[in-house]
């Protein structure tokens, strides 16, 4: 499946332990793109898919206590799945406060 | 004061249709929708900027809260106007089956008919449109003054589904229930560049980092903010206001000044986070272009019955 060159990567939220954190709260921003300023939660395995084209982006992820965020540069060889590790809020975190 | 904007009406000052009849010999021009503030009676000589209150300023990391986070929480969120604008819960289904979710937002348009982003109600990722839209008027935290409805149909533009033309990106929600009969609608309106650019719009929606990404309540607060459309093109609008993922569908209304009475007019769909344009890094959103008005106009006339106003000039 492809959209205007955009193809679809599964986002998986997890947290420090590798388990799957479900409904997490996922926002994708981008420098590069104008990218649709919709919250995706993440299933209840943790997972969402999300069409994104080659280019740097952010992915910040929070569900009720835990946050976390990742910066990744995306082209035609990187990996189908994303994954965005959640740690306590405010700790850790590059988006802590 | 009262600003002059050529392609917009003058707003009803009473509640519900009260006044109908009064306006029934005029024949509503095609340009532009009335807005209606409902029936709502406690709203009357309330100043809207009253019920604001400042927001704590975030890290300004990402790039949709530009520069430093000025965004401001609506508190009063079960009065007029924002009581007309609606969290949104869009369930889907992706491509494998698996159920998807998102928070977006939403803006009253007419009794039946809520206006969002297309990517709100129709997506690849959702496989499609939307399986269903919980639209909440007004969502305050926990507190859910009116209630909530679910979409009965949606609608967008063949332009969003089959090419994904971000100038495009509208969609409507239309319900069962006309909730807008009793908590108002906005006024939409398509007015020249001179009447926009430059000028103050505002956003207030859903975003989804209030009052913190990892609180339970994501998502569930109103907040607002104010700034110039930096750039305009015949399909898009460009703005320095902060927004957050969770607005997409927002209203970009015309902000009124210091002791400007006018009712706000919506003249475009917030749906884009920042991107660099000659003007600097600006969010944006399709524009209420005559055309897109006249769909949206559709929209509202395709759900709701004609207002007494029409409906006695008809007789006439």
């Amino acid at each position: 499946v492809t959209t205007g060159g955009a193809r679809p990567r599964l986002v998986r939220t997890v947290d420090e332990q590798g388990a799957p954190v479900p409904s997490a709260l996922l926002f994708v921003t981008s420098s590069e793109v104008a990218l649709p300023e919709v919250g995706r939660r993440t299933d209840a395995a943790g997972k969402t898919v999300v069409l994104l084209r080659a280019g740097r982006y952010r992915l910040r992820a929070g569900a009720p206590g835990l946050e976390g965020t990742v910066d990744v540069v995306l082209d035609d060889a990187a990996p189908e799945t994303l994954t965005v590790v959640l740690r306590a809020a405010g700790r850790g975190s590059p988006a802590g406060r | 004061m009262e600003r002059k904007l050529e392609s917009v009406s003058s707003p009803k000052r009473s509640g519900g249709h009260a006044g109908a009849l009064e306006s029934a010999v005029h024949v509503r021009p095609q340009w532009r929708t009335k807005g209606n503030r409902g029936r709502r009676p406690s709203d009357l000589g309330r100043a809207a900027d009253r019920l604001l209150r400042r927001g704590a300023g975030s890290d300004g990391a990402l790039e949709s809260v530009i520069g430093v986070d000025d965004r401001t929480r609506i508190f009063e969120t079960d009065q007029y106007p924002w009581r007309m604008i609606c969290a949104l819960r869009i369930e889907g289904k992706a491509p494998d089956g698996s159920p998807v979710g998102y928070i977006g937002t939403g803006w009253l348009a007419g009794p039946r008919t809520v206006v969002t982003a297309g990517h709100c109600v129709y997506g690849a990722e959702m496989g499609g449109f939307a399986t269903r839209i919980e639209v909440i008027p007004g969502l305050d935290g926990d507190a859910r003054p009116f209630g909530s409805v679910f979409s009965d149909v949606l609608r967008t533009t063949n332009r969003w589904i089959e090419g994904s033309e971000q100038d495009f990106d509208y969609g409507a929600i239309q319900l069962s229930q006309p909730i807008g009969d009793d908590l108002g609608w906005f006024a939409t309106a398509s007015p020249p560049d001179e009447q926009v650019v430059n000028k103050g719009v505002r956003v207030s929606g859903y975003p989804g980092d209030k009052p913190s990404p990892w609180s339970q309540a994501a998502g569930t607060e109103q907040w607002f903010h104010t700034n110039p459309v930096v750039r305009a093109t015949p399909r898009r609008l460009f703005y320095t206001v902060d927004t957050y993922g969770g607005q997409s569908g927002a209203p970009v209304y015309l902000a009124q000044a210091e002791g400007e009475s006018i009712d706000p007019v919506v003249v475009g769909v917030h749906a884009y986070g920042a991107e660099a344009t000659v003007a600097g890094l600006a969010n944006s959103a399709p524009r209420i272009a005559p055309d897109v008005f006249q769909v949206i106009k559709g929209w509202i006339e395709e759900f709701a019955p004609a207002p007494p106003t029409e409906r006695v000039a008809v007789r006439s």
